[in-house]
């Protein structure tokens, strides 16, 4: 039976091989539901999970032995500026907050130790890619976050480094290790992290790059994707609308929008990567699309008041008189002024629960 | 035609076994046979235990060519104007590297709100360089997709041609999994035995190991052989004679200014490095502010003199001294020992 292979690369901060999957399985699976002609994704493919939290984690607890414990009480004539740093020094270690995980990562990524994250990720990738191969399946790569910085640099030294010997031949080629989709979610390539240029790599679709589908998606409102765009434009000629699909979404289902499940809950994220995906057995009718597309917009904060806008127009409710009784009388039933009634409310309390839900959710770091 | 692709495998190879999928045997049934003596011939080609002549080879993989092009030909009319592609093995010179292309489809879908919208289809091959490609009109495309058994036959038909030619995309693999484990490894062993550093000491060996390792490629670096070190502070144990009685030996903390190590083989198969030292100690007797240098071996245990004005120090540093208290704590363990043993 046919399953394609689909590598994915975490993002910034702590990751469990089984949570990671999980905010992409579940989405995709309730996506799936959608279509006939296709079945729960988690059952249809081989998922591999490439690590590089674990390389990072111990780079830190590398620094934490560097740190001069209880340096104030020992030294107390110690200059501050010194105190300073080996206080910062010593979060850098240990501290588990939103700073020190997340943003960490990214300073580890820019100093030396890129290479060794890459090295690791290279050979998981590569790893991954011969299971594929041997299954002889499409090898699909999805990355998030950090993940989409990694990924790049990775794959575009994979097929532009030399082996280590006389012949000159590539690493990989573009042609005979061809990955089918390549799909960069809250893709941060644009940032001054990654080594190579994103726009003139080959980790591109096209004649001249290395895979034939590339997808990149951002939300308007995360951050880290959106401070710049990817926008390769004119450097990508020909592959716009088609071979290359960049996603924009401004649906808000919960307060962290960069989190890598809600970018799957988006119809104009699965749908194309499901064409990506099984391409061109993925068909569907209009009624399926309007279904899936009113799903997810029920899901959202703007769906959800544009539905309550539609109810309260729908009410229209009048009081008349009735010249013919001789008393005043409502344009609705008692029946229908009450289910009409009752349906607004409880999209008052859906309303009110989603945001109750942002609310709680400003708690988390992200 | 001059190839015959570099031996190094065996033909063991998972993509050796010369399976087809359904569709292939549905659509290709007569197909079947000389792809697979196509698929034989490739594996015979890169294997170390099997020979071919390069005239065998091409006459096993033309003989599959000039098949399934007329099977394609009669099953996808409509297509056959495009998949001419295909007439021929997919060997090319290109230099002095003989290179192999693999084939490829891409259905190009450009509203991403609608599956069921394809513009053109892309038939193509391609090895190390450029892809070469034919694309069909958008009514073709289209026609094709919406038909069931266009796209059925179309991509049994692409699985086929990919089924015979993917042996070869496993050499690559494998190299590249053997180069990266050996840095993989290399980095491993860095950052396990290499001396720690805080991010100070990162950030500065990052710079310099960028400006020594940056020759314009974009290549897998080994770890730095040297780390740097600069605002490093290391508690000590200083013995400065000169000091009144009581204030001689003392906990000191040295700054190193500036300071490297040589992580691995750095001086007779063992790492070391030196570092300019400051320090300062309250003391009665000799100056307060010191400076001197500071030796690390083995990576984890620090050495060295200081000055302060015309006085001399000596100091070993926190680690080294616990290294030394486990060694005669090992050491009074033993005679213990042999003293029991005797009585």
């Amino acid at each position: 039976m046919e399953k394609p292979h689909i590598i994915f690369l975490h993002g910034m901060g702590e990751h469990k091989k089984e949570d990671f999957l999980k905010e992409f399985f579940t989405p995709m699976d309730k996506a799936a539901a959608h279509f006939s002609t296709i079945k729960p994704l988690s059952d249809q493919v081989v998922a591999h999970y490439i690590d590089y939290n674990e390389l990072i984690n111990t780079v830190r607890a590398k620094i934490k032995e560097s740190t001069v414990e209880s340096l104030s009480d020992k030294f107390p004539g110690i200059p501050t500026v010194l105190a300073k740093l080996n206080a910062l020094n010593e979060k850098f270690g240990k501290d588990d907050s939103f700073w020190f995980t997340h943003v960490l990562d990214v300073v580890i990524y820019k100093s030396m130790y890129s290479d060794a994250i890459q090295a690791s990720v290279g050979k998981q990738l590569v790893e991954a890619m011969q299971k594929a191969t041997d299954a002889k399946q499409d090898i699909h790569i999805v990355c998030h976050s950090l993940g989409t910085a990694v990924g790049h640099d990775v794959l575009h030294k994979l097929y532009t480094n030399s082996l280590d010997d006389d012949t000159g031949r590539r690493l990989l080629s573009a042609g005979l290790n061809k990955i089918r989709s390549i799909t960069m979610v809250a893709n941060v390539c644009t940032l001054p992290i990654t080594a190579a240029d994103p726009y003139t790599s080959v980790v591109k679709p096209g004649p001249d790059g290395i895979c034939d589908y590339f997808m990149t998606c951002r939300h308007v409102l995360d951050p880290f994707a959106s401070l710049i765009k990817f926008v390769p434009g004119a450097r990508w000629p020909n592959v716009l609308g088609g071979e290359f699909k960049n996603v924009v979404i401004n649906g808000v289902g919960r307060a962290n929008v960069h989190d890598m499940e809600h970018y799957f809950y988006d119809p104009r994220v699965y749908l194309p990567f499901f064409m990506n995906l099984y391409s061109p057995k993925f068909k569907t009718t209009s009624a399926a699309l309007e279904a899936a597309k009113q799903a997810h917009k029920a899901m959202t904060i703007q769906g959800n008041f544009e539905a309550l806008r539609t109810h309260m127009e729908d009410l229209d409710i009048t009081l008349y008189w009735d010249s013919e009784t001789g008393e005043f009388i409502y344009s609705e039933d008692v029946d229908t002024l009450l289910e009409k009634l009752s349906s607004f409310l409880e999209l008052i309390g859906t309303i009110k629960d989603q945001i109750g839900t942002l609310t709680e959710e400003e708690g988390n770091d992200e | 035609m001059a190839f015959i692709p570099v031996r190094g495998f065996a033909t063991s190879l998972a993509v050796c076994n010369p399976t087809f999928d359904d569709g292939a045997r549905q659509y290709f049934a007569n197909s079947i046979q000389l792809a697979k003596d196509a698929l034989d011939a490739i594996c015979k080609s890169i294997s170390t235990q099997q020979s071919i002549t390069e005239t065998e080879l091409n006459d096993a993989l033309k003989a599959f060519h000039v098949n399934i092009q007329n099977q394609a030909a009669a099953l996808l009319p409509a297509l056959k104007s495009y998949l001419y592609l295909y007439d021929a093995p997919l060997l090319k010179d290109s230099g002095n590297i003989e290179t192999v292309m693999m084939p490829g489809i891409v259905w190009v879908q450009p509203d991403i709100m609608d599956p069921n919208r394809v513009d053109k289809i892309v038939f193509y091959y391609q090895g190390n360089g450029r892809r070469h490609d034919v694309s069909t009109s958008k009514e073709v495309g289209q026609a094709c997709f919406d038909s069931a058994s266009c796209t059925d036959t179309i991509t049994a038909y692409i699985s086929l041609l990919k089924d015979v030619y993917r042996p070869l995309s496993d050499k690559p693999l494998r190299e590249a999994l053997d180069s990266l484990s050996r840095k993989e490894k290399e980095w491993k062993s860095f950052i396990e035995e290499s001396r720690s550093q805080t991010f100070v000491d990162i950030a500065v060996t990052s710079w310099i190991y960028n400006k020594v390792y940056d020759n314009g490629d974009d290549v897998f670096k080994s770890p730095p052989n040297v780390q740097w070190f600069s605002l490093h502070l290391s508690p000590i144990i200083e013995n400065v004679s000169a000091a009144i009685d009581g204030d001689q030996f003392k906990e000191s903390l040295a700054l190193e200014v500036i300071g490297f190590n040589r992580w691995k083989d750095g001086c007779f198969g063992f790492a070391c490095g030196a570092s300019f030292i400051v320090n300062y100690t309250d003391r009665n007797g000799v100056d307060d502010a010191g400076w001197g240098l500071m030796f690390h071996v083995d990576n984890s245990y620090s050495f060295g003199v200081t000055k302060h004005g015309g006085d001399t120090g000596i100091f070993i540093t926190v680690d080294l001294l616990k290294l030394f208290q486990d060694k005669r704590s090992a050491f009074d363990d033993y005679k213990k020992k042999y003293r029991e043993q005797a009585n």
